[in-house]
């Protein structure tokens, strides 16, 4: 009997390993390996199909891995181009990680990660899969294991905010540094790595007379103004903070500043006005669809504009956020329309209580005639 | 002969004339008897002559209040009818549509919503009313009891009924209502049976809308039926007749009241309209948002007393008002005399009173 069962649960899962090693199956049955029928002596060695344990681990076998022998074990097949192409994933990853600061200290430094610490061993996922640590979800924390002061400050980000959204254009640890092949980019590659997403930023920055000031003082570019890794959400108070720390009240930029910021302010108000109007109408509530939606293209317009920001040029600022500007004011003079419009309908309140009184006073006077006769 | 003559001839000679009337005026409109041996018009002429209490004074007003804002419910919510779809997408496109798209929308359901909030707080009234003056005693233990059902019954129209704009005002006094009702024995379960375990789902809605719109308004018709049958045995609490006749006096003064209600109803429905939030969003935290105001004292109970306490103290405040009549068997004298009497009753009020107003401020 006892030996049907073995039998058994050596056919369905057609390995000898898991009547030993069962803490093991549970996991490993979750990985894309065991759906992808990579078994256990693909990597351990060993001979999975005689139910001796002796013999079952004869041969080549190894139970545990040094880090070197893990990253050699997995590049037997992630290194095959025959292997990896039909599932698209790329197969320079073992090159991509020697050339990586991680792979240059791999003999250095005993924390260094190799594949495991990163994929997990037994139990890994698809990198889409959510329950991978090296989702776009997680990979940040998976990061933050070793680098905290840098996971700490992206955690503050609007990056990290916009990912927890679920935002996938977001960017996290991966997306600046690489994965496989991570490196700390050189000060002057900043504007470059910011510029894949924020190309006219950067564009515009190149043009602005920052690009020229900071190539001389040796100051970071993007960096400088908006930090690295905690790229906090751009707000007005950014002008203040930021500008004030290099430029005097005396200086031609200071006063730069201060016109782009009070245009900046201006149009800001006239969005909350608008938006204030639209929100209370709503309440009522008037037909708001075409006011929100114009609302909402011009506020992501202007969002998408800001690069022009760092041209600094004030003429070409104010032409481009005026446009929105108008739109704004125009919704904001709409909805007070719509909203006078509606008032007219008080006036019903006073002529319904004068029709009553005069109706009351009518049915007072029969009821009097009535009342006598 | 005159046309209407032969038509009342015609009708009377085929139908009990006397019994309708009488259940139509039974349904809240007066008290007084139809005979139903005379013909259909003496019976109507003695009626009318029948000396009436003046009802257009306080407090005797409230019973008639409620009749006739009951109406304005039924009026209004039948028009409000008409455009309304009770399920989860429509409900909410269907509110907007009505108050913004269709003629008087705005007033008729606005109108609506402060006739409910009115019929609510003059029952209440009515309640505390009636326990002062000590309505109760017999023979008139129904009225306080029908008193009573009435006020749990137009509670729980009022409950059905805020469901189901389903903007986030709505979504979210439902899921807190929940919470509030269900702990409570029986009732908590019944509420659940019939109602649904808090998911605002398409049937949820449906079963809220039933309720509002067919069972509790049939209820509600029910009991003041049974409360003018009670009226018509025992006679009113109030025995000073002043000598007016049902019509003019009695008519004339009820038609005052129902043009001044309106004229009530349409200035707060024209100045303090019911916002309409946004669409209501499950998984979405709301702030800023109260329960409906009678609830504000369980809300407070609930979140303040452990959940065991709550439940006991709940069930035991919704069921000793019922047995009040035999409960309280002192004297039929009016409160103000008994200082004692006065104080407790005084006491349980003002707290209600004290703790909701705190629970809405907070």
């Amino acid at each position: 009997m006892i030996e049907f069962f073995i039998l058994f649960s050596v056919i369905l899962d057609s390995t000898g390993c898991f009547l030993c090693h069962s803490e093991i199956r549970a996991k490993y049955k979750l990985s894309i390996h065991y759906s992808e029928s990579v078994s256990c002596s693909g990597c351990h060695g060993g001979n999975e199909t005689v139910l001796d344990v002796k013999k079952a681990h004869l041969r080549d076998f190894r139970g545990r891995f040094t880090k070197r022998d893990i990253i050699e074990i997995c590049s037997k097949c992630h290194s095959l181009a025959e292997k990896m192409a039909p599932y698209g994933i790329p197969f320079n990853q073992k090159e991509l990680y020697m050339m990586s600061t991680h792979g240059k200290l791999l003999f250095k430094n005993k924390n260094v990660p190799v594949c495991s610490d990163c994929h997990g061993y037994h139990e890994i996922y698809k990198t889409q899969d959510k329950m991978s640590p090296v989702n776009k979800t997680k990979v940040s924390y998976l990061c933050g294991n070793c680098h905290k002061t840098q996971l700490e400050n992206y955690t503050k980000s609007i990056h990290y905010a916009l990912v927890k959204e679920g935002k996938k254009n977001s960017p996290t640890c991966v997306d600046c540094h690489g994965s496989h092949g991570a490196y700390p980019p050189g000060y002057r590659d900043i504007d470059k790595i910011c510029g894949k997403c924020h190309e006219e930023a950067r564009e515009n920055f190149l043009e602005s007379p920052h690009y020229r000031a900071f190539l001389e003082m040796g100051f970071k570019e993007c960096e400088t103004c908006h930090d690295n890794h905690k790229v906090e959400k751009v707000n007005i108070n950014l002008w203040d903070d930021k500008c004030s720390s290099c430029h005097s009240q005396k200086e031609k930029g200071f006063k730069v500043k201060e016109e782009i910021k009070s245009l900046l302010i201006e149009t800001e108000n006239s969005y909350k006005f608008a938006w204030k109007w639209v929100s209370k109408i709503e309440k009522i509530p008037l037909e708001t669809k075409d006011l929100a939606e114009r609302l909402k293209e011009a506020k992501e317009g202007i969002i998408n504009e800001k690069g022009i920001l760092h041209t600094l040029n004030v003429e070409k600022i104010k032409e481009i956020i005026n446009q929105y500007k108008g739109v704004y004011d125009d919704v904001a003079h709409e909805a007070i329309n719509k909203y006078k419009l509606f008032q007219t309908r008080y006036l019903l309140i006073p002529a319904l209580w004068f029709l009553i009184i005069v109706t009351i006073f009518v049915i007072q006077e029969y009821r009097k005639r009535i009342s006598k006769s | 002969m005159s046309f209407w003559e032969k038509v009342v001839n015609f009708f009377e000679k085929r139908i009990s004339l006397n019994e309708l009337l009488s259940f139509i005026t039974s349904l809240g409109i007066f008290y007084t008897p139809i005979c139903h041996n005379k013909p259909v018009k003496e019976a109507i002429k003695d009626a009318m002559e029948t000396p009436s209490p003046s009802y257009a004074r306080w407090p005797y007003i409230l019973g008639i209040l409620t009749f006739i804002l009951f109406i304005f419910q039924i009026v209004t919510g039948l028009l409000l009818l008409f455009y309304y779809i009770p399920s989860k997408e429509g409900a909410y496109v269907s509110t907007v549509s009505i108050i913004r798209d269709k003629p008087f929308g705005f007033f008729i359901f606005n109108i609506h919503h402060w006739s409910a909030i009115l019929l609510l707080s003059v029952i209440i009234s009515r309640l505390i009313r009636f326990a002062y003056h000590k309505v109760f005693s017999p023979p008139r233990e129904i009225f306080w009891i029908i008193a009573y059902f009435l006020f749990l019954f137009i509670a729980f129209a009022y409950v059905t009924g805020s469901v189901l704009p389903m903007d986030a005002e709505a979504g979210w006094v439902s899921y807190r209502l929940f919470e509030i009702i269900y702990p409570i024995p029986i009732v908590g379960k019944l509420y659940k049976v019939f109602l649904g375990a808090g998911n605002l789902n398409d049937t949820f809605i449906l079963r809220s809308y039933v309720f509002h719109v067919v069972i509790i308004p049939l209820i509600i018709f029910f009991l003041f039926y049974v409360h003018f049958l009670s009226v018509r045995k025992v006679g009113l609490s109030f025995g000073k007749y002043e000598g007016k006749s049902v019509f003019p006096g009695y008519f004339f003064e009820i038609l005052f009241i129902i043009f001044i209600t309106f004229a009530v109803l349409f200035t707060l429905a024209g100045i303090f309209p019911r916002e309409i939030f946004a669409p209501f969003l499950e998984y979405k935290n709301y702030t800023g948002f109260n329960v409906p105001f009678v609830f504000l004292f369980f809300d407070f109970l609930r979140t303040n007393l452990s959940i065991f306490i709550y439940s006991i103290l709940g069930f035991l405040l919704l069921l000793i008002p019922i047995f009040l009549p035999w409960i309280d068997k002192t004297p039929p004298i009016p409160l103000i005399k008994k200082p004692f009497t006065f104080v407790i009753y005084s006491l349980f009020f003002l707290v209600i009173l004290f703790i909701s107003i705190m629970e809405y401020i907070r």
